[in-house]
């Protein structure tokens, strides 16, 4: 789980529970089309945690809500599939996307000060939960209600599941939409931010309880954050995206030994307190852009360190950094390491145009 | 803190509203130019005459001494006789006949309100930017900006020219036999039951009555209709946008339990002030729509006393209306404790 512990699973004979192949979701507004997602692939097996990080604005919120198909208009996926267990979601209805909402893909949401319906008690909202889900009703409800609450580590749950949201604390708020989301009884959880709007101590507490949940639920984790701390803490693997695509992917350990794509260094680069002391904080200058045409360039080029003039021309796609490395890639002009830039250059610039869907 | 203890301390903190209230009432109708005795003798009396009323109406003591038989008699509910509209009669009396009317034509318009404009807020809330929430939206801001006075006159004009007008379609002998301006003959409320001991009789008064009020309560309720329908709207969209929204919607949770579970009562929170607000608006607009339909309700009666200089009237109507605002304003916070769950009795 934690940097420590990771074994590298061999996953040769195991299924993705979550796949994700090409996904490009777009927004229509009457400026422009924006690529909220653009064309992003990753995969979830069971029992990991997987990381997405980047800046906001960079398509990670986006990808969550399209895999929970809570995409509103004026956006919609536009290509690509999403595989949960086998099953594409990519054009199903809201309502047979719904029996897959909880039922096997369940979400816990940025906010835990919001993300609880202030009139009615944590209880009720948890019983919901467990009625749609499980078919629990009355007092078999609520027994089951207070004992994921007591997971969750709240104390005196039967008390507590009778209490109003507003009567919770922050960090107590967020392990009750845990549960709440635990109570679907999901294969793959997937957290937006979850620890952004907590303080360090809870959100460490949070970590750890997520951690606990997972070793004993064999949960599969979609974990979204900007923050490369946390990120260290939990992921087991991590995909960095930018503007709309994912720039690298890697186990959190090669991430953080040897980052890849000038992207992800320059993020690792930027955590306050890996720095001597006196030495100003390393910033990446500029924004991230709006994505709204079809990429026939790096997007990170104009903010990028090693540009050079083929980034301009070339959009890189997704390559294993080297030849003998096949869980790490980066999409970056750069690499693969093993050949000369023009070669590198050459190689991108036949997968782009070969592999383009359009 | 229990709700009793909370709703006793309520009671007991708005005795001072009461007393500040009938206090600015008084200064108002005593300080101010109304003559009552003037407005009794007509304008042909004699001095002498004039004088004799001033003391018989208790005129010439002095002010304090006024000031406080006027709050005692108010707080004991002794409201007095009215001096000019009908001498003699008392002023509990005169309120007993008019009230119904008034009681009649708030009922409706509140009821249209209510379950016209929060309904169609609601459902433009749910569609929002499509071409039903456009009409309803701007159908609403219509309707809100269409002052009372006007309107009522515009309804009375074309229903009393209903053939003319709408086609052949003649308003007063619709369904039963009615006058376009009268006061509502509300005779049969005295025995309810009679709508179900004599159907064939009690059924068409109650129809009359209804019809009798309708123009005027669709005027009284336009604007309520339309500010309700916005702020629903409003609401609506706010709560749908929310993030516990989205987090039942990620649970799993069906369209319809999201839009009468989790919208729908979180949407009536900032409606609640709105809806008991208008008990205010219904006192103040009536005068001018009983006015215009000839209603002869408290509106008509509270106008009446008040140009007349019929002080205890005007005094006992005031004080009454009062009441009504203060209970209106303990009812809404009973209201806000009943369906929002974080408005606390503790003073915290």
């Amino acid at each position: 789980m934690s940097s420590q512990t990771t074994t590298t699973r061999d996953r040769s004979g195991e299924e993705p529970i979550l796949s994700i192949q090409d996904l490009r979701t777009v927004f229509y507004t009457d400026k422009e089309v924006i690529r909220a997602v653009d064309g992003i692939s990753f995969d979830i097996y069971p029992g990991e945690t997987v990381g997405i990080v980047g800046e906001s604005g960079s398509g990670k919120s986006v990808t969550a809500r399209s895999i929970m198909g809570l995409v509103e208009s004026p956006g919609r996926i536009e290509n690509g599939s999403i595989e949960f267990k086998g099953e594409n979601l990519v054009g199903k209805t809201q309502k047979q996307w719904r029996k897959i909402r909880g039922n096997g893909i369940a979400m816990v949401f940025q906010d835990p000060l919001t993300s609880l319906n202030p009139v009615y008690t944590v209880g009720n909202q948890i019983k919901e939960s467990l009625r749609l889900h499980q078919g629990l009703t009355g007092q078999e409800a609520t027994e089951e209600a207070i004992e994921l609450l007591e997971a969750v580590g709240i104390p005196d749950a039967g008390r507590r599941i009778r209490e109003y949201p507003h009567q919770f604390s922050g960090g107590m708020r967020q392990r009750a939409v845990i549960a709440m989301a635990l109570a679907c009884d999901p294969e793959l959880l997937i957290c937006d931010e979850p620890t952004t709007a907590l303080d360090v101590t809870i959100q460490a507490q949070i970590l750890e309880l997520l951690n606990d949940l997972q070793e004993e639920r064999d949960l599969a984790i979609m974990f979204i954050t900007h923050d490369m701390g946390v990120i260290a803490e939990i992921a087991d693997r991590v995909n960095v995206m930018y503007a709309g695509e994912v720039v690298e992917t890697a186990s959190a350990v090669d991430l953080f030994g040897t980052p890849k794509h000038p992207y992800t260094e320059g993020l690792l680069r930027s955590i306050p307190g890996t720095h001597d002391q006196g030495e100003r904080l390393w910033t990446i200058e500029g924004d991230v852009p709006t994505p709204n045409e079809q990429p026939t360039y790096c997007r990170f080029a104009p903010r990028c360190p090693k540009a050079f003039d083929e980034c301009e021309q070339v959009h890189p796609v997704s390559v294993p950094v080297d030849e003998n490395t096949h869980d790490h890639t980066a999409a970056c002009l750069l690499y693969p390491e093993d050949r000369s830039q023009a070669e590198a250059v050459a190689y991108h610039e036949s997968r782009s145009t070969g592999g383009a869907d359009q | 803190m229990s709700r009793w203890q909370y709703f006793l301390r309520r009671i007991l903190l708005s005795i001072p509203v009461v007393l500040f209230g009938t206090t600015v009432t008084f200064m108002i109708i005593r300080l101010g130019p109304l003559d009552p005795a003037a407005a009794i003798l007509g304008p042909t009396g004699d001095p002498a005459a004039y004088d004799r009323i001033r003391e018989q109406l208790g005129l010439t003591q002095p002010l304090w001494q006024q000031y406080f038989d006027f709050l005692f008699q108010l707080f004991t509910f002794d409201l007095g006789n009215s001096w000019v509209i009908g001498p003699g009669r008392t002023a509990y009396e005169l309120i007993l006949i008019h009230a119904p009317r008034t009681i009649w034509l708030g009922f409706w318009s509140v009821l249209i309100a209510l379950f016209v404009g929060i309904p169609l807020g609601f459902y433009a809330g749910l569609n929002p930017n499509t071409f039903s929430d456009y009409t309803a939206s701007f159908g609403g801001i219509v309707w809100r900006a269409m002052p009372n006075f006007w309107l009522a006159i515009i309804f009375v004009s074309v229903l009393s020219q209903s053939e003319d007008l709408l086609f052949g379609f003649e308003w007063s002998s619709w369904l039963v036999q009615t006058n376009v301006v009268t006061p509502p003959s509300l005779a049969f409320m005295s025995e309810p039951l009679a709508l179900l001991t004599n159907p064939g009789d009690t059924w068409p008064q109650l129809i009359g009555a209804i019809k009798q009020i309708a123009p005027a309560a669709i005027v009284l309720g336009s604007s309520s209709m339309g500010n309700e329908m916005r702020i629903g709207r409003t609401a609506v969209l706010e709560t749908i946008n929310s993030n516990y929204v989205e987090t039942a919607r990620a649970k799993g949770v069906s369209n319809r339990t999201i839009v009468w579970k989790h919208v729908f009562r979180n949407a009536l929170i900032p409606l609640v002030p709105i809806i008991t607000g208008e008990a205010f608006l219904l006192i103040g607009g009536s005068v001018l729509v009983e006015t215009v339909f000839a209603i002869n309700g408290l509106g008509w009666l509270f106008f009446q006393a008040a140009i007349q200089g019929d002080l205890p009237l005007v005094g006992s109507l005031m004080f009454i209306f009062i009441l009504i605002l203060v209970g209106t304003n303990i009812l809404q916070d009973f209201l806000y404790t009943i369906i929002d769950p974080r408005v606390g009795y503790d003073q915290s």
